[in-house]
């Protein structure tokens, strides 16, 4: 499905990944932990098309086509959804606006007005605030909202950039819970995550990123330790 | 009574002029963060497109629909042409490329239609004089007023409700997510670009009834007066653009009416001046948007 191979991103002189290569298949999930600025986002974005292409090298493959000059707007139309780090919701927008923006590279219009109607079932808050502007929404709220819209796409792989960020633990499982249902329906999913222990737990394969290098991966017992023992540290030396 | 009513139509009447000049900037600048000064060129193409078919035009709706459609087709080429390359480039370009294609477009002009001043006979009779009540006033002022609101409430409706309406507001809001979600960025932009060049062509119209008389330079005042009305209504907000041109007409038609006659010569300075002192209060516009702030 989607195959990553020598991604390199650069802002002018700064190289923020280096070197990343990863396969996701269908229904499966990769998890991309690491501390702040360890180039988790630009690999995601870098996927997704959000960079400017001449910030990327390497490969980018979908199904075996690769994505080599595709636009971001394209790379949509193939299958590839990003739920962006904080949100990006369109706050002037209605509830039901941003979710039909999910839609817009779909042609089965009378499919899109289904899909409309089950993530309000599946995310019932989103219904009930269906014609608020998503400004007035709450974080968690938001962030369903955020969800909801890249499904609204059908994906066939879902990016995900920190989705747990900002949202209380009672929020965070039904996000996790969302997600794995997606899994379930055989969505390939790339989870950029801070809770490394989390994502772990939900990721068929998650690998640590250092100042853009993958460190180690968690495939083994000794890489999960690893991993588990570095956030350790991390959040003893934040504190 | 009599005499408020007459200064209050003619205040909405001008108001509603320099409302339609600058949503037709507001519009591009919100979508596509471009500050097209080459707009005073479409008002300008409109009129002359007036002056060359209106004598061999059937009807008169016939020349308003020519008019609007070089206008468009210009707005259309431009945006393909000369901004679609450059897209990614820093503002500062932009501004350059919208200034160069002001002066570009003029000096065709210039070489083609010469630089002496052109009088139109188009819907004189629009301008006569006409009484409703006590008030006077002619019917182009309540075409102006009519013309207006109908545009305005028609991008109003577009803008909510039609699929490309929906996909401007999320691209003025944040184009990269908006790419992200498949927004076609070349489709919105020409949307935009072809929606500005419609509003704009309407003013250029109604300039051109109005004034009556045509030279290459025709439009660039009024470009200047769309431009502060985007920026005191909130740079990026499109019910602001309105809000500033309406401000700025009705500005200009009191201090006509408080102005003792030997500053009325001065009234634009005053004008200007007074907008100064609204920028100072409120920096960022009536209606501020984190565009508009960026910007």
């Amino acid at each position: 499905m989607l195959e990553v191979k020598n991604l390199q991103v650069s802002y002018g002189s700064i190289k923020a990944v280096r070197n990343v290569s990863f396969k996701c298949s269908a229904g499966e999930a990769v998890a991309i932990v690491g501390p702040n600025g360890a180039g988790k986002s630009s690999t995601v974005n870098a996927i997704a098309g959000a960079l400017k292409s001449s910030s990327v090298q390497g490969n980018i493959k979908i199904n075996g086509k690769s994505l080599d000059g595709v636009s971001a707007e394209q790379r949509a139309g193939a299958g590839i959804s990003l739920v962006p780090e904080g949100h990006r919701i369109f706050k002037g927008l209605s509830v039901r606006e941003n979710l039909s923006l999910g839609a817009t590279s779909r042609r089965d219009r009378a499919d899109i007005e289904i899909d409309m109607n089950r993530m309000m079932e599946r995310f019932p808050i989103l219904g009930r605030l269906a014609d608020r502007p998503a400004g007035t929404l709450s974080g968690g709220e938001q962030q369903q909202l955020a969800m909801a819209r890249a499904l609204m796409a059908r994906p066939k792989i879902l990016l995900l950039d920190e989705p747990s960020l900002g949202l209380a633990p009672l929020i965070v499982n039904e996000v996790f819970a969302v997600l794995q249902e997606l899994r379930d329906e055989n969505i390939a999913i790339v989870l950029v995550e801070q809770m490394a222990l989390r994502a772990m737990d939900f990721a068929d394969h998650t690998f640590l990123l250092h100042h853009g290098v993958v460190e180690t991966t968690a495939d083994d017992a000794s890489g999960k330790e690893l991993i588990a023992a570095y956030f350790k540290q991390e959040v003893g030396n934040s504190k | 009574m009599t005499e408020i009513m007459q200064h209050v139509v003619n205040a909405i009447s001008l108001g509603s002029l320099f409302a339609l000049f600058s949503l037709g900037i507001a519009l591009i600048f919100g979508v596509a963060r471009i500050i097209n000064f080459a707009l005073g060129e479409f008002l300008t193409f409109a009129g002359y497109t007036i002056f060359v078919t209106v004598g061999f035009m059937w009807l008169p709706i016939f020349v308003v629909i020519a008019a609007i459609l070089v206008v468009v087709i210009l707005a259309l080429v431009m945006e393909r042409i000369a901004f679609r390359p450059l897209r990614e480039a820093p503002a500062t370009t932009l501004l350059i490329v919208s200034f160069s294609l002001s002066n570009l477009l003029t000096n065709i002009l210039l070489t083609t239609a010469g630089g002496r001043a052109k009088t139109v006979d188009f819907g004189s009779q629009f301008v006569t004089p006409i009484s409703i009540g006590s008030v006077r006033m002619t019917l182009l002022d309540l075409v102006t007023i009519g013309v207006t609101v109908t545009l305005i409430l028609a991008l109003s409706l577009v803008l909510r409700y039609t699929k490309i309406g929906i996909q401007l507001r999320a691209a003025a809001e944040d184009f990269g997510m908006a790419k992200l979600l498949g927004v076609r960025a070349n489709v919105v932009v020409a949307s935009a670009f072809a929606i500005s060049g419609v509003l704009a062509a309407v003013a250029g119209i109604i300039l051109t009834v109005r004034i009556a008389t045509l030279t290459p330079s025709f439009g660039n005042q009024a470009v200047i007066v769309a431009f502060i009305a985007t920026v005191i209504g909130g740079l990026g907000s499109l019910t602001g653009a309105a809000l500033g041109g309406f401000f700025i007409g009705v500005l200009t038609i009191f201090l006509e009416v408080v102005l003792p006659s030997e500053f009325q010569s001065f009234r634009d300075s005053f004008v200007f001046g007074l907008i100064l002192v609204v920028l100072l209060i409120r920096p960022n516009g009536f209606i501020p948007t984190p565009t508009g702030e960026r910007a």
